[in-house]
């Protein structure tokens, strides 16, 4: 009996997933995490059975958004009263806490390969890189690196 | 009674037209009763509460009705069971010593004389019990080669058990042909009546027929069920450093696979048990010690050929090919433990 019933224990675990939302579409990246919370990808999922997963996600506050969108969007949550309005888009920078990061047994992909910055290529690197041309010695060149937080 | 008769009769009648017209009514004498009296509702409810009142029927046995024809029951038992029983011994492994020690009493009583022709079913009760005992375990041993003599024991008591044995008479039958002095007959009754068939069938066909007969009724009752469920090991990590150490391997090492939620209260742990950088088995729990165990315990599924997903018993035409040595014993679990383990 006891080997069923760490069976039924190990299958009805919840599990806790992390997904690292660096340069990542968060549109794109919504249907990977609803996934896992409704515990889509089990063999036992069924929508009365309660199954999802937990999901931490980390670096929330370097997704990607498309052109203009981390100014514009709004998300739809007005509620029809007097004063409620559309909120903003808000990401929490603080740092997942210790006790919730020692419960994470996985990661979920992540939807987008993370493209590498001109900045993180060392100047070895970057010498060796085959040139078409040799810029004019008036030249002054774009800055490379990341941008600097507006104020 | 009669005016509810007459009611159906016409209303029969109303709908069938075509008899009402073939001459057949002419002899019958309808009288139309329409709708329901006043007095009925109170009378009907009234029969109503008395019944509830009276409580439920008390369970009678078969024999209770006028058309009970013991006989012809004790016949159809045989050929239910497709098995040629003498009728006399069938008679006799379904009664027991109390229907005879309450028939004297009775017959006592009514000056009959205490003379009973009736035979009890003591010889044949004991006759199958150790048929039964001795093929149960020889199968068992055949069937589980690496199973240590503990675990067939167990598995023998539990399918020999009284209210096992009880479950299978009652699903045969044969709970309204016993003869006792106990109405419904109880469990040990059941038990040592079924028994008894088996010993009166050894007695008449022979140890072949009956042999198919536990095979069929009694074995087959270890279908979808798990062997680990019937035998319990006590302190599954000690004997599997035992097997370990009698199949040489090297030391057992227990390795975490795989934790999550550790900070919650459903946390779960998955184990694995290794021996020369081999995973002998895995197991899971809420906590690591359980995890532990439970890893153990699958190792020793393998090690004893008890695992989940093993083919299933032979029964049928394949059970009843079999060749079964009667002699051999399995290894004992004591054969595997250390001096400082069995104290």
């Amino acid at each position: 009996m006891a080997h069923h019933r760490v069976q039924q224990w190990a299958t009805f675990a919840r599990q806790w997933w992390v997904y690292d939302a660096t340069w990542q579409c968060p549109f794109r990246s919504a249907p990977a995490i609803i996934k896992h919370l409704q515990g889509k990808h089990k063999p036992i999922y069924h929508p009365t059975n309660d199954c999802g997963d937990h999901v931490v996600v980390i670096n929330s506050k370097h997704i990607a958004m498309e052109g203009d969108l981390w100014r514009t969007f709004k998300y739809s949550h007005h509620t029809g009263g007097k004063d409620s309005e559309d909120p903003d888009l808000e990401t929490f920078s603080e740092n997942v806490p210790d006790e919730i990061l020692k419960n994470l047994s996985g990661q979920i992909q992540q939807v987008m390969t993370v493209p590498k910055g001109i900045h993180e290529y060392t100047e070895e690197e970057k010498a060796e890189f085959p040139a078409l041309f040799d810029w004019p010695q008036d030249h002054i060149m774009m800055r490379s690196g990341p941008s600097k937080p507006k104020q | 009674m009669a005016q509810s008769g007459y009611r159906i009769l016409s209303c029969f009648y109303k709908t069938n037209s075509r008899l009402l017209n073939s001459g057949f009514t002419d002899h019958v004498f309808v009288t139309q009763v329409r709708g329901r009296k006043r007095w009925h509702r109170s009378l009907y409810k009234a029969f109503y509460w008395r019944r509830i009142e009276q409580g439920p029927e008390p369970e009678r046995p078969r024999s209770a009705w006028i058309n009970w024809n013991y006989d012809a029951e004790i016949f159809a038992l045989g050929q239910r069971l497709k098995e040629d029983f003498t009728e006399t011994t069938l008679k006799r492994a379904l009664t027991h010593s109390s229907y005879i020690q309450k028939e004297k009493v009775l017959r006592k009583d009514l000056e009959m004389g205490d003379e009973v022709h009736l035979e009890d079913n003591c010889e044949l009760v004991k006759k199958g019990e150790e048929f039964t005992n001795d093929y149960v375990k020889a199968y068992l041993r055949h069937s589980f080669p690496a199973l240590p003599e503990e675990g067939i024991c167990s598995i023998s008591e539990y399918l020999q058990s009284d209210e096992m044995l009880a479950e299978i008479g009652r699903n045969i039958g044969i709970k309204d042909l016993i003869l006792c002095a106990e109405f419904p007959p109880s469990t040990a009754t059941l038990s040592q009546s079924l028994k008894a068939m088996i010993g009166g069938l050894v007695q008449d066909q022979g140890s072949h027929t009956a042999e198919h007969f536990v095979q069929d009724f009694i074995i087959t009752m270890m279908v979808g069920k798990d062997v680990m469920e019937m035998w319990e090991i006590v302190n599954p990590m000690g004997v599997l450093q035992s097997v370990i150490q009698k199949q040489q391997h090297g030391d057992i090492e227990s390795r975490l696979l795989y934790e999550t939620g550790a900070n919650t209260v459903l946390a779960t742990y998955m184990v694995g048990v290794y021996s020369d950088k081999k995973l002998l088995g895995k197991g899971y729990g809420e906590t690591l010690s359980i995890a532990e165990e439970m890893a153990a315990r699958d190792a020793l599924r393998k090690f004893f050929g008890i695992t989940l997903n093993q083919e299933p018993l032979p029964f049928n035409e394949d059970g009843h090919r079999l060749e079964i040595d009667h002699r051999k014993i399995n290894a004992s679990i004591k054969d595997y433990l250390t001096p400082s383990q069995l104290q």
